[in-house]
């Protein structure tokens, strides 16, 4: 469950037409950013709804770093007042649409900066992140062999050599 | 497109520090998989299906269960291979049904039961391609596809084999998920053992497949007076052989069924088209969304249908109205007025809409068709289309180009016409080739691109040397091409081989012609061309400024 804490007033800025969210990163960096570029995210629109609620100014507290919150954000600010079919509610699981172009270029992350955005886009409810995450992760093991797939991702093969070889383990290839 | 200034409306308060640039992800603690929740696990592996799908459609091979001896890295087992490399994969792959909706047959039967099973409930869709007589579907997959109908929302069966047969024919219960259904009986069957005659059973699915929207059958199915023809979104009807069907249906029942699918937008029926029986006029069914019509078959039975179906003039059309094989005799003139007819159409008179094109299509040595195609288009009378005309042949004792040939000298098609492909020989036809480039060469005002090779692809190209600028104003490409697999060629007038590639700059330089006004000049078919292009480019200023070649 998110963090939510009461902030003082002087730390969000401005009352203006474009409403001020106030994120707080895991290693406590305070990100200002307007309530608009976010609401591509499901976790923070239902935040949003409860702060109406309570007539309360709250700052966000998210269980990822600055660093990674920032390409989330850098990722919501592009398709600001865009439609992305993938984060209709209705839509397929995320992971089918072909990667956008600029989706691409935006990924063209290492393996560790990918799973940590993949995670966080899944925190925050954000299906078309997920999915073109989940398409260049996906993309990265296409084709490889198991043991190709180990060291792309940096898994371990935790199975005992029964479990790897028998054919107990039911048509698993 | 979205803004390209991604960070414009981002700021941070005062307590935070300044610009944060994102850090490589290895400044950062690692972070495995094992550190993702289960729904992102699933998500890329999803993806990882369609990217790496399980084997192929087509029963060519087959994997070893895993008792038996195997290559566990076969790349055939597709997105399957997460499952062998941790424990954690492993479960989440096995105990997420959805993953194994998609059933394939190309790994073996004990696969495909152990997709079946992991399927679970989910809604699954079935691909069954059997290409070959040794690739069979077994009893058992046969049974599996038949017992998982009811959570089946798409069938593909493609097979030349009984047992694909025997799958269809057991179908005679309700499918409540079905959504598509295709089901291809390829020609040639009959060395299968299967019979390709059999309309579609009587009680096809009980009669009841309520979300069934696209249903393709390619075979003599006859399904008109099925109850689950109702409410698709896309019909597909075809005949493998490309005769008339032997069974066609009535044009009233083809109308009663069109008129229970008031959502249709693609509709395609070639050679399955109803007789055209006298039945009144006045009995039409409209089809508001369609946007895609094919029909293939004869004249009078396009034309039957069409006249009583109404849909948006939006909609794009496509005729292809066919003679039988090697019909030398086939009157094309007398296919327009009905070709016009049987669009329906009205132009208006300020219409900014381009003009329609009519494409005549020559089918090689084996048949001759009309193909009219409509594309956002309407017209009212003839003088209103643009033609192009591709006639496509080869070297025969009949030859089904020619009579498209000789409708391309007629002078009301030649005021139209835009492209021009001619692509036989013989000296069989000679004549037609000579009255052709008397035509083309006497007036073709809107004539832009012509394909042809041999002796009057050397007279077309020395006359644009030698001509007066009006000749053929509007020709700016010409690709001049060897007929077959040899340079020499026969000549179509006297019989004699006919090297175009060497006749080419022998008459040009013959005839002092140092300049061809076109854009695009191509000379394709054989290497030698390649020599012939440079002893051109000895002779003549090939192309006009700004052009370019090939």
């Amino acid at each position: 469950m998110p963090t939510i804490v009461s902030v003082d007033d002087s730390t969000v800025p401005g009352e203006g037409s474009s409403r001020l969210l106030l994120l707080v990163s895991s290693d406590n960096k305070h990100i200002v950013v307007e309530e608009d570029i976010m609401s591509r995210s499901r976790f923070i629109s239902k935040q949003v709804e409860g702060f109406e609620a309570t007539s309360q100014r709250h700052a966000i507290l998210l269980p990822f770093s600055s660093f990674v919150l920032n390409k989330v954000i850098e990722y919501c600010s592009h398709y600001r007042g865009y439609y992305l079919l993938e984060d209709d509610p209705d839509a397929a699981p995320p992971g089918r649409s072909p990667v956008r172009e600029w989706d691409q270029e935006f990924l063209d992350v290492d393996r560790n900066m990918l799973l940590r955005i993949i995670k966080a886009a899944h925190y925050l409810e954000i299906k078309s992140l997920v999915g073109s995450c989940a398409r260049a992760i996906a993309d990265m093991i296409r084709g490889k062999t198991t043991e190709e797939m180990r060291e792309i991702l940096g898994v371990e093969n935790d199975f005992t050599p029964e479990e790897e070889h028998s054919p107990s383990s039911k048509c698993t290839g | 497109m979205p803004s390209t200034d991604s960070k414009g409306a981002i700021s941070e308060s005062t307590t935070a520090s300044p610009i944060i640039r994102t850090p490589p992800g290895s400044l950062l603690p690692p972070l495995t998989t094992s550190h993702l929740p289960y729904e992102i696990m699933t998500a890329i592996f999803e993806a990882l299906i369609h990217l790496d799908p399980t084997g192929h459609d087509t029963v060519v091979t087959r994997i070893p269960f895993p008792s038996e001896p195997r290559d566990t890295t076969s790349p055939n087992l597709g997105w399957i291979r997460v499952t062998h490399v941790c424990k954690l994969w492993r479960h989440i792959a096995l105990s997420y049904s959805y993953l194994w909706r998609y059933i394939s047959f190309s790994l073996g039967e004990e696969w495909t039961a152990h997709m079946f099973a992991r399927s679970k409930s989910a809604p699954i869709s079935v691909n069954s391609v059997v290409s070959y007589s040794f690739c069979k579907l077994t009893p058992r997959a046969r049974d599996l596809v038949i017992l998982h109908i009811p959570h089946t929302s798409r069938l593909s069966l493609n097979g030349a084999d009984t047992t694909t047969r025997e799958i269809v024919n057991a179908l005679n219960f309700p499918a409540p998920l079905l959504n598509r259904l295709e089901i291809t009986f390829p020609s040639g069957a009959e060395y299968m053992q299967a019979s390709t005659s059999d309309p579609l059973p009587p009680n096809f699915l009980g009669g009841d497949a309520p979300l069934l929207r696209h249903l393709a059958l390619h075979y003599d199915a006859n399904p008109w007076t099925s109850p689950i023809l109702t409410n698709l979104v896309s019909l597909d009807l075809r005949s493998q052989d490309e005769v008339p069907t032997d069974t066609p249906p009535s044009l009233e029942e083809v109308l009663d069924a069109l008129g229970r699918m008031k959502n249709l937008e693609r509709l395609t029926l070639a050679h399955v088209l109803p007789l055209n029986k006298p039945i009144p006029l006045h009995i039409t069914v409209t089809l508001p969304y369609l946007h895609s019509l094919n029909l293939q078959g004869g004249a009078a039975e396009c034309d039957g249908l069409v006249q009583r179906l109404q849909f948006p003039d939006s909609a794009r059309v496509t005729i292809v109205m066919g003679y039988a094989v090697g019909d030398t005799q086939a009157d094309f003139m007398s296919f327009l007025p009905i070709a016009a007819a049987a669009m329906c159409l009205r132009r208006e008179q300020d219409d900014p809409t381009p003009r329609p094109i009519m494409l005549l299509e020559s089918n090689g040595y084996n048949a001759v068709a009309l193909k009219v195609s409509r594309d956002h288009h309407s017209f009212q009378h003839l003088p209103d289309i643009d033609f192009k005309i591709f006639c496509w042949s080869f070297i025969g004792p009949q030859n089904a180009a020619t009579p498209l040939a000789r409708m391309a000298c007629d002078t009301f098609i030649l005021e139209s016409l835009q492209e021009l492909t001619i692509s036989f020989g013989g000296p069989q036809l000679a004549d037609v080739c000579a009255a052709l480039w008397q035509s083309i060469s006497r007036r073709a005002p809107r004539l832009w691109h012509v394909v042809t090779g041999g002796l009057l692809g050397v007279e077309l190209c020395a006359a644009l040397g030698t001509e007066p600028a009006s000749f053929m104003p509007a020709l700016s490409c010409l690709e001049l091409t060897n007929t077959g697999f040899d340079v020499q060629r026969l000549d179509s007038r006297s019989g004699q081989t006919f090297d175009l590639n060497d006749a080419l700059p022998r008459w040009l330089e013959a005839r002092s012609i140092t300049h061809i006004p076109l854009e695009i000049l191509c000379l394709r078919g054989c290497r030698e061309s390649i020599e012939c292009a440079a002893r051109l480019e000895e002779v003549v200023d090939l192309l006009d400024d700004g052009g370019s070649d090939e």
